[in-house]
C-alpha cells in the first residue's frame, strides 16, 4: 500500500516538476520496475549456473545461439503472466482456483511446494558450495544466511524486500567480469550466437539444447511475477512501465547466462574439464581464469543462491495461501498472515537443515525438481492460456489473435521441449 | 444438513422417474437473513420443449434454469412436478448468484479485510419444503472431503474415535458478497468459534454408506497404545 501511494505521488511530482515526456516515462519505469527484472535474474539460480556452465564446458561457443534464442519464449510467457496480475490485481493461484476449483489447485499446489523444495535446497547446496571456496564451512555459511533470510523478510515490507532483491541483481556483474577475465575468442563466440548450427545425430547436444531451454522458463517465476505484480498494486494504465521491466528480466536472464557459456566454454571447455555443478565450474576456474576469475564466480554463486533462497519460500508460501485463501504477503504482519509467515520461514529451515546432512545427493535433488517443474510446467501453461484467453477474467485484455498465435507457439514448444527432457533424463540420454 | 457438493450432479427424473439430466447449480435470491434457493440449473441430456414452444429436433445437452416450485427435492434425485412441456424455464434476475460458479471458491474476508480461507462448499438446509443456507465450509476436512479423500477422515474418526468436524461459518455473518472479486465479507472481524462448526458426519447423512467396511489396520495399534495409556493412568 505504501509503495501504492509512494508510486502515486511520485506521479504527481513528476507532472508538476514539468520534465520532458521521456524522464517521465523513465521515473514512473523506475517505480514500477522490479517484478520482472527479480524473476530474470533469479532465473539464473544455482541450477540455472550449473546448466549453463555445463553447456559451455561441454559444448564451448556452440550453444550461445540457443541462449540469445531462449530470450523469445521467456519474454512471451512472462508479459502474459504480468498482464494476468496487472489486469486481475491476483496471484496465479488465486485465478486457478477460481476458474478450475479446489481439484487441479490443489493438486498443482502440490508439486509447486515440492518442486520448489527441491531448488531451495539447491540453492543453500550453491551457498554452502561458494561459501567453501571462500575457506568458510557450509556449518557457519548455512545458517548464517538462513537467519539473515528470515531476517530480511521478516523485518522488511515488500518494498524494501524488492529493493534488497534488486541489489543483490547488479551482483550477477559477477558474471559478466567473469566472461570477459576468461578471455574467450570473441570471433567463435559471434559464430556461435549468429550461426545457429546443430548437429540432430548428437544426442547430448540436442539434450543439452533442450535443457537450455527447458530450464529458462519454470512454474516458480509463473506464480511469482504474477504475485509480485499484483501484491505491488501495479495498474493496467500502467501495464507497459511492467512490460519493460519483464522485457527487461528476459533479457537480463540470457545475458547473464551468455556469459556464464562464454567464461566456461573460454576455460573448462578449451582444456577438457568436465563438470555436474555450478560448484564444480568455480573450482575449477581458478586454475585456469585465476583465483579472482574463480573467486567472482563463487560470490555470483552465493549470492544467487541466497536470491533464490529469499525469492522461492515467498512465491511458494503466497501462492500456497493465496489457493487456500489465506492471508499472505511481506506487507502483513505476521499475526495477520501467520500461515504464510510459518510456512515460509518453515521452508527456509528444514531446506537449510537438509543441507547440513551428511551424504545428501544433490544431483538426485536436481533431477527430482527439474522433473516435478518439467510436469507441472504444461499444465500451468494450458491454465494460463485459457484465463489469458477469458473475457470474463481479463475483459479486453485477453489475448488478440497475434497474441494467441505467438503465444500458443511459444507454449506448444515449451511444452515439447520440457517433456523431452524428462524423456531424455529418464532415458538417460 | 447437507453439503452443494453432494446435491451438484444428483440425477434429475422426469414424472415416470426416468432420468432426463442433471442437476448442474442451485440459484439462491440474496434477500433475508438465509438465502433461499429459488431455482436449479440442471443440464438436460435432451429436450423436445423450450417453456411451451416445441423444438424442431431433441436439443441435446442444455442447460436450463427450472424454478424450486417445479421440482421436488429428494436425498437422491430431483424429480420433476410436470412435464416437459409444462416446465417454465426462467432467467436470472439482478440479484441472484449461483452457489457453484458464484460462491464456491471465492476469497472470506473479515471486516477488517483480512483473508481466512476460500468457501469449499455452501451448506444448506431444508425448511418448510424450501432449501435455504446454512454456512460456508472453509475447513480443511472440507478440502480433504472435496479432493474426494473421505476414507482418512473415516479412518481418522474410527482410530480417534470422535469425529472431525468442518468449520461452517454461519451465513448470519455474512455482510456483503462482491461478485466482481470473488470475494465475501464477513461482519466480523475474528474467526467464526467453535459454536458454528457442524459435524462432518451429519452432513453427510443422506449419502450412501461407506464401501469402507473393516476396521482399518491403523486402529489396532490406536487402540492398544489407547488401553496401554489408561492402565498407566489408573495405576
Amino acid at each position: 500500500m505504501r509503495l501504492f501511494i509512494a508510486h502515486f505521488s511520485l506521479r504527481d511530482k513528476l507532472k508538476k516538476v514539468r520534465i520532458t515526456p521521456s524522464w517521465f516515462h523513465l521515473g514512473l519505469f523506475l517505480v514500477i520496475m522490479g517484478p520482472g527484472i527479480i524473476t530474470g535474474a533469479v532465473d539464473n539460480d544455482i541450477g540455472g549456473i550449473a546448466t549453463y556452465s555445463s553447456a559451455g564446458a561441454s559444448y564451448g561457443y556452440k550453444l550461445l545461439w540457443v541462449v540469445a534464442l531462449a530470450i523469445i519464449p521467456l519474454a512471451v510467457i512472462q508479459e502474459m503472466n504480468a498482464r494476468m496480475g496487472a489486469v486481475t490485481g491476483k496471484g496465479l493461484a488465486a485465478l486457478i482456483r477460481e476458474n478450475f476449483g479446489l481439484k487441479i489447485t490443489f493438486y498443482a499446489l502440490i508439486a509447486l511446494l515440492l518442486a520448489n523444495f527441491a531448488n531451495i535446497i539447491a540453492e543453500f547446496a550453491g551457498i554452502a558450495a561458494g561459501a567453501e571456496i571462500f575457506g568458510i564451512s557450509k556449518f557457519i555459511a548455512v545458517p548464517v544466511a538462513s537467519a539473515l533470510l528470515i531476517f530480511f523478510i521478516l523485518k522488511n515490507s515488500s518494498h524494501k524486500v524488492e529493493k534488497i532483491l534488486l541489489i543483490f541483481c547488479l551482483f550477477y556483474i559477477s558474471y559478466v567480469l567473469t566472461g570477459f577475465l576468461a578471455h574467450p575468442d570473441w570471433h567463435s563466440a559471434l559464430d556461435g550466437t549468429l550461426m545457429p548450427s546443430i548437429d540432430l545425430r548428437d544426442v547430448g547436444l540436442v539434450t543439452m539444447v533442450v535443457t537450455v531451454i527447458g530450464t529458462t522458463i519454470a512454474p516458480w517465476m509463473q506464480f511469482y511475477q504474477q504475485s509480485t505484480v499484483a501484491e505491488k498494486k501495479i495498474l493496467i494504465k500502467e501495464y507497459r512501465y511492467e512490460v519493460w521491466d519483464t522485457y527487461a528480466g528476459a533479457f537480463i536472464t540470457e545475458f547473464v547466462a551468455f556469459f556464464i557459456v562464454l567464461a566456461t566454454a573460454a576455460t573448462l571447455y578449451k582444456n577438457g574439464v568436465v563438470i555436474e555443478t555450478a560448484a564444480d565450474a568455480a573450482k575449477a576456474l581458478i586454475p585456469l581464469a585465476g583465483r579472482f576469475a574463480g573467486s567472482l564466480f563463487a560470490f555470483g554463486l552465493v549470492s544467487a543462491g541466497f536470491m533464490a533462497a529469499m525469492v522461492l519460500p515467498i512465491s511458494t508460501a503466497f501462492s500456497i495461501s493465496e489457493g487456500l485463501g489465506w492471508s499472505a504477503g511481506l506487507n502483513k504482519k505476521f499475526s495477520e498472515a501467520k500461515q504464510f509467515y510459518i510456512m515460509l520461514i518453515a521452508l527456509i529451515v528444514i531446506s537449510a537443515s537438509v543441507i547440513l546432512l551428511p551424504n545428501l545427493n544433490l544431483i538426485k535433488i536436481m533431477l527430482f525438481s527439474q522433473t516435478i517443474n518439467g510436469m507441472l510446467l504444461p499444465v500451468i501453461l494450458i491454465l494460463m492460456l485459457i484465463i489469458i484467453n477469458r473475457e470474463s477474467v481479463m475483459g479486453r485484455h485477453v489475448n488478440t489473435k497475434t497474441q494467441n498465435v505467438i503465444t500458443i507457439i511459444t507454449t506448444a514448444g515449451v511444452i515439447v521441449l520440457t517433456v523431452s527432457l524428462i524423456l531424455f533424463t529418464f532415458l538417460g540420454k | 444438513m447437507r453439503f452443494t457438493e453432494n446435491i451438484v450432479g444428483l440425477k434429475v427424473l422426469d414424472l415416470k422417474n426416468n432420468p432426463v439430466g442433471r442437476l448442474s447449480d442451485l440459484i439462491i435470491s440474496m434477500h433475508g437473513k438465509y438465502p433461499v434457493v429459488v431455482a436449479v440449473v440442471v443440464k438436460f441430456d435432451r429436450i423436445s420443449f423450450i417453456g411451451e414452444t416445441p423444438l424442431i429436433e431433441k436439443a441435446r445437452n442444455i442447460k436450463l434454469i427450472v424454478p424450486f416450485d417445479q421440482i421436488h427435492f429428494s436425498p437422491n434425485a430431483i424429480k420433476l412436478r410436470m412435464k416437459e412441456e409444462e416446465l417454465h424455464s426462467r432467467y436470472m434476475a439482478k440479484d441472484e448468484i449461483l452457489i457453484g460458479r458464484d460462491i464456491i471458491d471465492s476469497v472470506i474476508t473479515t471486516s477488517d479485510g483480512q483473508s481466512i480461507g476460500r468457501v469449499n462448499d455452501v451448506v444448506i438446509f431444508e425448511k418448510d419444503n424450501r432449501l435455504e443456507i446454512f454456512g460456508l465450509g472453509v475447513g480443511i476436512i472440507g478440502i480433504v472431503a472435496k479432493l474426494g479423500l473421505e476414507i482418512p477422515i473415516e479412518l481418522l474418526d474410527k482410530g480417534f474415535g470422535k469425529s472431525f468436524v468442518e468449520t461452517v461459518i454461519n451465513w448470519k455473518y455474512v455482510k456483503d458478497y462482491h461478485p466482481h472479486k470473488n470475494e465475501i465479507m464477513l461482519s466480523v472481524t475474528q474467526k467464526i468459534g467453535a459454536s458454528d462448526q457442524i459435524d462432518y458426519i451429519q452432513s453427510k447423512e443422506f449419502e450412501k454408506p461407506s464401501k469402507f467396511k473393516k476396521p482399518p489396520f491403523i486402529i489396532i495399534p490406536w487402540l492398544f497404545l489407547e488401553k496401554a495409556f489408561k492402565k498407566k493412568k489408573k495405576k
